[in-house]
């Protein structure tokens, strides 16, 4: 995976986003970041040049009503690791220029609260792959 | 799931009221009745009576919708592979949320992609609002301009299967594995 700034306390793996579907022209990405630093990492932006508008959603699901919200921030605790995922929470990415094929790749930047950017590669799979 | 073949339509209903409590699904006190006066993706006005003799698998979203439509569509695509010779008394209905983004050709471009046998439906929000009554679906925030004002956006993950004569027959839960779906169909179709 393509790491241009190296930090070595934040490390993010199985980064994908979903390909995108007939004209629509948003769509969700997933990741696994994991913090080895004694404090706790907090993720703040998202951003990619390909899509107007990237935010972070979290998502729940009760008795059959999927509730999704916009946060400002997504924290991951200290020596510990989030897969955003199993967490319930998706970056969504809004009004993206181009579509998305599976098997290309969408270049990501990830700002963390301590200052941290990381840029980083996400695959597109398809919308009916196992997740 | 709550299995109710050995009723008729009319006890079906009542029914369905019971099965929705007991299985706490969040929306006891709902009488699915299933009916709709909408457009499908070819702009034309369709009706519950339109699809007369087959069953549906009705489900509503919006295409901008991120994780649960398409995961949905792709289960139901999976469903209608699944059901083999039988896809053809099978009659899946997408249902928009968003009727002021997805119009006909939106709406015809993203169900194809899933399958060719889902129909998408539109119509003006108060024709919307009113199918989504007719199968107790809550639904909030899925508009464009909602969804630029950051509001929480919210709306019902079911799958309804209704049957040839628009009746409420069943429900599907989120995550419900086609596999499952399918062999539930498949019994009721030979009934």
């Amino acid at each position: 995976m393509l790491s241009i700034h190296l930090h070595a306390d934040i490390i993010i793996s199985n980064a994908w986003v979903n390909e995108t579907v007939g004209n629509v022209s948003n769509t969700a990405a997933f990741l696994t970041i994991t913090n080895s630093d004694d404090k706790r990492a907090r993720l703040i932006s998202v951003s990619t040049h390909m899509a107007r508008k990237t935010e972070i959603h979290q998502m729940v699901h009760a008795k059959g009503i999927m509730r999704m919200r916009k946060i400002k921030q997504l924290v991951i605790p200290a020596a510990g690791a989030i897969n955003l995922k199993e967490a319930g929470v998706h970056i969504m990415i809004m009004g993206l220029r181009e579509k998305l094929k599976v098997g290309t790749q969408v270049i990501v930047d990830l700002t963390f609260a301590s200052g941290a950017q990381i840029q980083h590669s996400f695959v597109v799979r398809s919308a009916g792959a196992e997740q | 799931m709550c299995k109710l073949n050995t009723f008729t339509v009319f006890f079906k209903s009542i029914f369905s009221v019971l099965c929705l409590s007991v299985a706490g699904l969040g929306i006891a006190d709902t009488v699915i009745s299933g009916v709709f006066n909408l457009v499908d993706h070819h702009g034309k006005p369709v009706s519950t009576q339109s699809y007369e003799g087959r069953f549906r698998l009705v489900f509503f979203g919006f295409t901008d919708c991120p994780i649960v439509c398409p995961t949905t569509m792709v289960d139901v695509a999976r469903v209608m592979r699944l059901l083999g010779d039988k896809q053809a008394l099978v009659q899946p209905l997408f249902i928009t949320i968003d009727p002021g983004r997805d119009g006909s050709e939106r709406l015809a471009s993203y169900v194809k992609a899933f399958h060719p046998s889902i129909v998408g439906l539109s119509g003006s929000p108060e024709q919307i609002k009113a199918a989504a009554k007719g199968f107790g679906v809550t639904f909030g925030g899925t508009s464009e301009v909602e969804r630029d004002q950051n509001i929480e956006i919210f709306h019902s993950t079911y799958i309804y299967l209704m049957g040839p004569d628009g009746g409420f027959i069943d429900i599907f839960g989120f995550g419900t594995k086609p596999e499952v779906m399918t062999e539930s169909l498949l019994k009721y179709i030979s009934e």
